[in-house]
């Protein structure tokens, strides 16, 4: 049972958009799915096609129990589970993590996480078999935080598998065109593909869909088969 | 208020970085496979903080990226 971290090196470099994205994908390769959401942004059902007004979710939950009431399941079989509108939740991000596997277990499901940016590994129970997407865009500033990071990471005593993913590469920019072939042969941890920039993205959540199901002939769905395809075979390992 | 100057050095020797790459890169082997240097160093001198990370955060300096 696979779990999967996805966050961003910082804010808005489009983790939610990469955690459904991926969802869908590895759901139509015929895998049980189920993405949490531990952003208290609250968006990810936006792009599963929960209605605007909904706020529930698992920040209410008291125990396991209700938690289980609060999840969604999209059209294609997607089960996700909102954060909701609490700012003060009970359970902590550990426990719901650790309930979460357990059941992901049963149910033989790939679990995904969609992650707040400033969400500190190091508290969370992860292990070897963990694989943590730490999404960057090609700009000077993440290549500031990848090399905070790996300080960082260098420093810490528990272990996961820790990976850079570019996404919204514009391959027409000269800075970002000259930062990716920096990262590809220099900066450790680096997936060696990308996501492109592509408009398809945000037209598709306009219409509370992801990319890979509302242009099927997109740059996006063969990025997406490209992630979900690396992440098979990391976990096959 | 502080004057702008250089404070401390973040260091990552070249054995760090293997020690990261094997930690936490599962059993990736794709780092450092295709190495232009000669477009790297060009690279890194065009831009002032990329060039700035790299002397102040790895011991390894421009020349042996
Ligand atoms: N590959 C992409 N191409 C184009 N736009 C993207 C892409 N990925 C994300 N976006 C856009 O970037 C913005 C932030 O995305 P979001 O997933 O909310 O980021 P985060 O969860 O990191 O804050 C959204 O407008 C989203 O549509
Ligand atoms: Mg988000």
């Amino acid at each position: 049972m696979p779990r999967i971290f996805i966050k961003g090196i910082k804010g808005g470099v489009g983790t939610t958009t990469v955690a459904a994205n991926l969802a869908s994908m590895l759901k139509k390769s015929n895998l049980d799915v189920l993405v949490a959401e531990l952003d208290c942004k609250n968006d990810l059902g936006l792009h599963f096609g929960l209605p605007w007004g909904e706020n529930s979710g698992w920040s209410y939950a008291k125990n396991f129990n209700d938690v289980s009431e609060c999840a969604f399941v999209d059209n294609e079989g997607i089960v996700f589970l909102p954060y909701g509108e609490n700012s003060a939740p009970e359970l902590s991000v550990s426990s719901l993590i650790n309930d979460l596997s357990a059941y992901a277990v049963k149910k033989k499901a790939w679990l995904l996480f969609d992650c707040p940016a400033n969400i500190n590994l190091a508290d969370l129970p992860l292990n070897k078999s963990d694989i943590i997407l730490d999404l960057v865009n090609c700009d000077a500033i993440c290549h500031s935080f990848m090399y905070k990071k790996l300080k960082l990471l260098s420093q810490v005593k528990s272990v996961w598998q820790h990976y850079f993913v570019v996404n919204k590469y514009n391959s027409s920019s000269v800075i970002e065109f000259d930062l990716y072939s920096l990262w590809q042969s220099t900066m450790p941890l680096i997936t060696p593909f990308f996501i492109n920039h592509d408009e398809v993205i945000k037209e598709s959540t306009a219409y509370k869909n992801v990319a890979i199901n509302c242009a099927p002939y997109s740059i996006t769905k063969d990025d997406f088969e490209t992630l979900a395809g690396w992440l098979v075979s990391k976990v096959s390992k | 208020m502080q004057n702008i100057e250089f404070k401390s050095i973040y260091t990552l020797t070249k054995s760090d970085i293997d020690n990261l790459v094997n930690r936490f890169g599962g059993d990736s082997t794709q780092y450092l496979e295709i190495t232009d240097s000669y477009k790297n160093n060009q690279t890194i001198k065009k831009y002032p903080l990329i060039k700035e990370i790299q002397t102040t955060f790895i011991l390894k300096n421009v020349d042996e990226v």
